[in-house]
């Protein structure tokens, strides 16, 4: 057989080339999001080097001040829609081509994403030089309070156009994905209903097994048909109903259900923004921030999860590939997805925990939805610990970063479900904790997710390998820089350290130094990473990686 | 014990949380690295632990771990339950006569602190939404607005034990109104709430211990959110 070989190394994979166009899109996120993490990352830089009272701008604290919370937004703004979303879009406009086999509904709208999302960080990059400190997620409804000795409205303006740009640029991607899985003909096969005796035992690849990934099918679902195996729904059916389904590949359906929430979380954001710029151009206007603030939300926390499934639904199909076991269509991968796709949707109201004014039924939904979100994650992780257990696991970069994402993944679901409890954000939220959570769900579990991914697909799309060496150093210092940075913001906002300030309490000045220290070893190892990249890229194939790649 | 009742209050406070966090992740690291180390075994012929796990997969192991996660998220959620707003807020004020309103103002960038007297426990006023225009009523504070001269509280006397109600509003932008641990500008937060501007923002708290507290904006709300501070005194009973 022609892929033979190929699983000799590492397992089956699907028999479909992507587009040269793809791939050189795919390329352009990765190396965008690359930069765009070095950016956002000096950002932090800046923002330790004030807290540790280095003081800029001539001494003028109230301007330190303005330019520390100027880094915070860049930071924020950046890490999330320049590095991780960057990466998200582009590695799943690969995943969905080649698991689909089929081309993209649009290139075109491919190469409209990237130039909105480009065109939006950079907008937000330059109103940070205007010391607009907007925060993350708008700090609403301040961003449109421009003035008092803060920014002014040309900046206020630019950022909100900023944040159109990112809307609409993620808005095209999500349309792109749903329209390139609904239409035409998708690859499918045949979910199995149990495991076969010797599935996870076996080191061959059975070749009449038609689950197999490479034995993908182009199939025409009807639309039903189609909605419930994309979205998961047929892992629940019982065995008779379930073997009439077709199921698509399980990174397929992480893609789509990431991209649908996506599409109707989006709606909040325009809200905002939609409400923002009425504001700003009547200030008469007496718009509800209350339900402005929750619209934001319900963008807001599923672009967390944003960055997240594509890279679930990719690691259930690597982490087997990585064990030189056929890929199976094990209905334990499928069933987690329906209840990512619903909670995914109601989770965000947690974030409007404090927000008193919100109704009762809103904020019990707060709380039931924290704690429902857990449950797929825990099928999600003891599924993939189960495909590893007593296998056979080639141990490369790829394989190591998934499992130091799977773990940095979880440590932050843990941390998460004590923010989920009202009783104790009443505490935690606003100190430095909030932020620890979101570095480990982020830093330690999305990005290293990304980067298991990256180090997976260039071989395919490029025919090159990465250096293993560099890939080696690159994983140590990611890992020890990440989880040092997570855990220490993790602990120190039990200890009642406030976020959002440039002071820094007396009482923990201490951690400053080590805060640094990590931040500085994660920007290192992502140095290294560029390096190995770009020299990667530009550098002719040999002949042996030809021989032995042409045929992954 | 009235007043909200808070998980520290209930003995799962912040050393709570740090112990159960620390367990949950060595627990998880054993798991992780125990299962990264089973990957060295040979697995010529199956036997041994290795065909339990068969047994284990045949017999559906995944199925009982999806129960188990079930069961223990159903089990937290009841034990968090009475914190939730809403029945944390009706449980304290069953047991008490009189509550104590504080109105608090909230604008770029002071805080105004004000005794609205005393109600009885039992009308728990909902949080709604309140008239458009509220800085008319704030203006006569007057030392709002000016870098570091936030707005003293010392007309509000507030005494350990009871029940106070604050009732927050802002005239501008969202803030975040919080109770840090003392005196301590950049101490632990005690308590926390938003303040949406256009709403009133309610909050009901028992302080312990007299003392003087910091009132702190913890939401970013422009160029001096960090002078927007004041400080009230929690006298004895």
């Amino acid at each position: 057989m022609q892929h033979a070989n190929y699983d000799k190394e590492h397992g089956p994979a699907p028999e479909y080339e992507i587009t040269k166009d793809l791939s050189d899109l795919t390329l352009m996120f990765i190396v965008a999001s690359i930069i765009y993490f070095l950016i956002a990352g000096s950002m932090a830089i800046v923002m330790r080097v004030i807290q540790s009272k280095l003081m800029l701008m001539g001494g003028n604290q109230q301007e330190t001040f303005g330019l520390f919370y100027a880094a915070l937004t860049v930071h924020g703004q950046v890490m999330f829609f320049g590095f991780a979303s960057m990466v998200t879009i582009g590695i799943s406009y690969y995943l969905i081509s080649k698991f689909g086999k089929k081309p993209l509904f649009s290139m075109r709208l491919a190469i409209w994403s990237f130039s909105s999302l480009n065109a939006g960080v950079i907008l937000v990059i330059v109103t940070g030089t205007m010391f607009l400190g907007a925060g993350w997620y708008d700090l609403m409804p301040l961003i449109f309070h421009p003035g008092n000795n803060g920014w002014s409205t040309l900046s206020a303006v630019a950022f909100l156009n900023a944040q159109v740009l990112i809307a609409v640029g993620i808005t095209l991607f999500c349309i792109n994905i749903i329209a390139t899985v609904f239409s035409g003909k998708i690859g499918a096969g045949l979910e199995k209903t149990e495991q076969a005796d010797d599935d996870r035992h076996s080191s061959k690849s059975d070749e009449g097994d038609k689950g197999r990934a490479d034995f993908l099918t182009l199939q025409d679902m009807p639309g039903t048909t189609r909605w419930i195996s994309v979205l998961g729904i047929s892992s629940w059916l019982p065995k008779r109903s379930r073997r009439l389904v077709p199921a698509v590949s399980v990174v397929v359906t992480g893609v789509f259900v990431n991209a649908f929430v996506q599409l109707i979380g989006n709606t909040g954001l325009y809200t905002q923004l939609a409400t923002g710029f009425s504001y700003l151009m009547n200030p008469n206007f007496q718009p509800n921030w209350l339900l402005t603030k929750d619209a934001f939300w319900f963008f807001g926390h599923p672009i967390v999860y944003f960055t997240l499934f594509s890279f679930l639904g990719a690691v259930y199909y690597y982490i087997p590939r990585y064990t030189k076991k056929t890929v199976p269509y094990d209905k334990w991968a499928y069933r987690s997805w329906p209840f990512y796709f619903i909670f995914t949707m109601l989770v965000f109201q947690h974030h409007s925990f404090l927000d008193m004014p919100n109704p009762v039924w809103f904020q019990i939904l707060s709380q039931t939805a924290s704690f429902g979100i857990i449950f797929p994650s825990g099928l999600t992780i003891m599924t993939v610990m189960m495909y590893i257990f007593r296998s056979r696991i080639k141990w490369n970069i790829s394989s190591m970063f998934f499992l130091a994402g799977i773990a940095g993944w979880a440590y932050g679901g843990f941390n998460g479900a004590q923010e989920g409890w009202w009783g104790t954000d009443v505490y935690l939220h606003n100190t430095l904790n909030v932020v620890g959570h979101i570095h480990l769900v982020i830093l330690t579990g999305s990005m290293l997710f990304a980067l298991g991914l990256i180090y997976s697909i260039i071989p395919d799309i490029t025919k090159k390998r990465l250096n293993r060496t560099l890939g080696v150093v690159h994983l140590v210092l990611t890992v020890v820089g990440g989880f040092g940075l997570a855990l220490m913001f993790t602990y120190l906002g039990f200890a009642g350290f406030i976020r959002r300030e440039a002071d820094v309490p007396a009482q923990f000045s201490w951690a400053l130094s080590w805060l640094l220290f990590f931040a500085l070893t994660v920007g290192f190892a992502q140095i290294v990473f560029s390096y190995n990249l770009f020299k990667t890229l530009k550098r002719k194939a040999t002949q042996e990686e030809v021989q032995s790649l042409k045929t992954s | 014990m009235v007043g909200v009742q808070l998980a520290s209050e209930l003995g799962f406070g912040v050393p709570w949380l740090v112990e159960v966090l620390t367990m949950a992740i060595v627990i998880a690291t054993g798991f992780f690295v125990y299962v990264a180390l089973s990957t060295k075994s040979k697995h010529v012929v199956l036997g041994g632990f290795d065909k339990a796990k068969h047994e284990l997969n045949k017999y559906h192991a995944e199925r009982y771990w999806a129960i188990f996660v079930a069961g223990m998220l159903i089990w937290l959620y009841i034990l968090g339950y009475p914190w939730m707003p809403p029945v944390a807020f009706s449980n304290a004020l069953q047991h008490t006569g009189k509550v104590h309103i504080v109105k608090v103002t909230g604008g770029q960038w002071f805080w105004v602190l004000q005794d609205g007297g005393f109600s009885s426990g039992q009308s728990h006023a909902n949080m709604k939404k309140t008239s458009t225009n509220v800085s008319a009523e704030v203006t006569s504070f007057g030392t709002g607005g000016v870098m570091g001269t936030t707005a003293a509280s010392g007309e509000v006397k507030i005494k350990v034990g009871e029940v106070v109600k604050f009732v927050a509003r802002s005239i501008d932008v969202n803030h975040g109104f919080t109770i840090l641990s003392s005196s301590n500008s950049m101490d632990s937060p005690l308590m926390q709430m938003q303040v949406i501007p256009g709403f009133d923002n309610i909050f009901y708290y028992t302080f312990n211990k007299p003392g003087t507290y910091t009132i702190r904006c913890l939401e970013y709300c422009g160029w001096n959110h960090p002078y927007m501070i004041s400080l009230v005194t929690v006298v004895s009973a």
